[in-house]
């Protein structure tokens, strides 16, 4: 009996009990609804706390920090309890070394600028950490919105949300969605200096530097989203100035090398190893991925229990499949007696009650998909308020632009697959036993049976 | 004899009642040659239909030998006995048993399912039977739209599908009345004579024998005298 002709025969059996085969399929449905919208929902949760953890770029990226860099100016205060770690330099030699690892695409140095006041666009105050990178290499890391990355001098780049911080304080209490920021492409940003002289009620206010902005990044990551970048040259020219008024001590030329510096690998299952080998040389590691690992640990046990109360549903479908093929058994039971005494063999039997059976939990399957496909638009239709509210708290400041976008339920591409070969499978396992007990009639019993 | 046609030896086919045995077929010896037309008489009881059954492959015997064209199928496993059954044997019911949600011309085809003809080939061998039989003008109608005639027509077409040597045909008449009974006979007696094939009928009524080359008596489960032995 050929493919072809198999199914051919299974449709029609199907077709003639229309009925029982809607209602066993009813189970079916349910069960695969079940188990698609539970998952997704599993899914969508973790979808929302995984981007809430939107701190850096990526998994293809870490942060490396120096946690001796300040410590160099503390030794100095307080004596020789932290002088261990004192010649730990994160300097360009360092960096050249993290370069030649294997999988590192980009490194460059995220210089802090010192800051002695607020930035001002005309008369309106914001804020907004500078940092100075090596432009050669932040082109491979930054996402460029808008403008260009080719800075000349007093020309910087601003990451997405830095315009968010020039927004009046009274326009944010006044209305309840988040007023328009205030467009900062073109526009110079002033960075102040604020001197408190001994007796004064207010700082004395001055002009440091003046800042054009030539370029907008898009949304990448928070240590990029409400920073300010510069080439490194020009930081560190703009860190003598600022430090020209500090004791000898605070100065940044009291510290050797950076703070931190940025790593981009080709691919994010790199990370890991160059994570390693970077601790290895006594620095600290920031990335998302020890704690990406953790939460998606978390979700996984809870999809699990999710799509384990679902496949409880579908088994009890797998119970009314196998009763609904022992009836047709017994209806069929002379049909059956007939096919072997044609020619069929106990395999060919035994197939066509199989497919049978699967059959009915492939359409099941396909109808739970697609209730699922409505329930879980009525889920993200009446849980959107959740998230909307929560969602502000729980992602950070500033993510309105994203919230619309979000949804309760997340389904993969692989989920509704999964659910219809699975009611399948489970078709199928529940027509063995049917199955055997067809193959095994004898034709004449059969052919006799009433 | 010779290796085409059917040989039992010493065939025994017990039913186990509780504590009772019955010998439905007790120590059977026949022979039917190639080309014979055999009718197979007896009481009610007397074991035809089960020696019909273990020649057709549809059930096993007890004990003894069916040689079939040259080979034991008593000893043939389960998917050798259903290919006898689907390609050397056509079986023909008192009942019809055909499929009632199939046309005549989808019963025709079943057999050549299982043997996996091509459709093609398929759908014209089913129309040539069918036209064969006489109901080329039947093709489309279910088993519930045609009559006794014409339903154990449909199911000699069909036992005819896969072109066996062999057709075994038990009571095929006694379902029906005499004239359509007849046409049925008329049917087989063509079969045998004009394509040669080898028919074995099981009946009561005595008139068959006009169409047999040759006829057995059966009783209680043991072949009569010598008729035609
Ligand atoms: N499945 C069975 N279980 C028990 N006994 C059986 C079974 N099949 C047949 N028999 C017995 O075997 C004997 C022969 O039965 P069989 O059907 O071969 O008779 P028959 O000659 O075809 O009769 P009829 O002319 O009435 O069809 C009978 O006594 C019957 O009761
Ligand atoms: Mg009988």
């Amino acid at each position: 009996m050929t493919v072809r002709d198999l199914l051919r025969l299974v449709l029609s059996n199907l077709k003639r009990m229309k009925a029982r085969v809607a209602m066993t399929a009813i189970g079916v449905i349910i069960g695969t609804a079940a188990v698609v919208v539970l998952v997704s929902l599993g899914a969508g949760l973790q979808r929302l706390a995984t981007e809430s953890l939107y701190g850096m770029g990526g998994l293809d990226e870490l942060m490396v920090r120096n946690d001796s860099y300040w410590g160099m100016m503390e030794v100095k205060a307080n004596g020789s309890a932290q002088q261990q770690q004192q010649n730990l330099v994160l300097d360009d030699v360092v960096l050249d070394q993290v370069r030649q690892m294997e999988g590192v695409i980009a490194v460059t140095p995220f210089l802090d600028v010192t800051m002695m006041g607020p930035l001002k666009l005309d008369r309106q105050e914001g804020w907004g950490q500078i940092y100075g990178v090596d432009m050669d290499e932040f082109v491979k890391v930054a996402k460029l919105n808008r403008g260009t990355l080719e800075l000349y001098r007093g020309q910087v780049v601003i990451g997405a949300m830095v315009p968010e911080n020039f927004i009046p304080w009274e326009e944010r209490e006044e209305s309840e969605t988040p007023p328009e920021a205030p467009e900062l492409m073109g526009k110079m940003l002033q960075m102040m200096q604020y001197t408190y002289n001994e007796g004064d009620m207010y700082p004395t206010e001055s002009i440091v530097a003046r800042l054009e902005v030539v370029g907008e990044l898009q949304q990448q990551g928070y240590m990029y989203d409400y920073s300010i970048f510069m080439p490194l040259k020009e930081a560190q020219r703009l860190n003598q100035q600022m430090n020209a008024g500090l004791p000898p001590e605070a100065q940044s030329s009291a510290r050797k090398g950076y703070a931190q510096a940025l790593v981009k690998v080709q691919n994010p299952n790199q990370a890991p190893v160059v994570e390693q080998q970077i601790k290895d040389m006594g620095f600290t590691v920031q990335s998302d991925r020890q704690e990406l690992e953790s939460i998606n640990q978390f979700f996984l046990i809870v999809q699990a229990i999710l799509g384990g109360i679902g496949a409880v549903a579908l088994l009890v479908a797998a119970f009314g499949i196998a009763n609904t093929m022992v009836m047709a058994i017994y209806e069929r039971t002379r049909e059956i007696g007939l096919m072997k005494a044609i020619g069929a063999t106990n395999q060919d039997v035994m197939s066509v009650f199989l497919a049978e059976a699967g059959s009915i939990g492939f359409l099941g399957g396909i109808g739970g998909v697609l209730l699922a496909i409505g329930v879980n638009a009525v889920i993200n239709v009446v849980g959107q308020p959740l998230i909307s509210q929560g969602g502000a708290g729980f992602m950070g400041p500033g993510m309105a632009g994203q919230e619309a976008a979000q949804t309760l339920t997340a389904t993969p591409l692989w989920l509704p697959v999964f659910a219809i070969l699975f009611a399948t499978l489970i078709g199928v396992v529940s027509g063995i036993y049917p199955a055997i007990r067809a193959a095994a009639l004898s034709p004449i019993h059969a052919l006799k049976y009433e | 004899m010779t290796a085409e046609g059917i040989r039992t030896q010493d065939l025994r086919r017990d039913f186990v009642m509780g504590d009772q045995v019955v010998h439905a077929l007790d120590g059977v010896d026949l022979e039917v040659c190639e080309g014979d037309f055999l009718a197979v008489m007896g009481p009610s009881g007397s074991g035809k239909s089960t020696l019909l059954y273990l020649l057709g492959g549809l059930d096993r015997p007890t004990a003894g030998e069916i040689w079939v064209n040259g080979r034991d199928i008593a000893q043939l496993d389960e998917n050798a006995l259903a290919t006898y059954r689907g390609q050397e044997v056509g079986f023909v019911f008192q009942a019809f048993h055909l499929i009632p949600t199939m046309t005549a011309l989808q019963n025709v085809e079943f057999p050549m399912i299982f043997n996996r003809i091509p459709p093609v080939e398929r759908r014209a061998r089913a129309i040539t039977l069918l036209e064969r039989v006489g109901l080329e003008g039947r093709m489309a109608h279910r088993p519930t739209e045609l009559s006794g005639g014409q339903q154990q027509r449909v199911a000699i077409a069909r036992a005819l599908a896969n072109d066996p040597r062999i057709i075994l045909a038990d009571e095929p008449t006694g379902n029906l009345d005499t004239h359509t009974g007849q046409e049925v006979l008329d049917l087989l007696t063509r079969l045998n004579r004009e394509e040669g094939r080898t028919i074995v009928i099981v009946s009561h009524d005595a008139s068959v024998t006009r169409f047999a080359t040759r006829a057995v008596h059966l009783l209680d489960g043991k072949v009569q005298g010598a008729n035609g032995e």
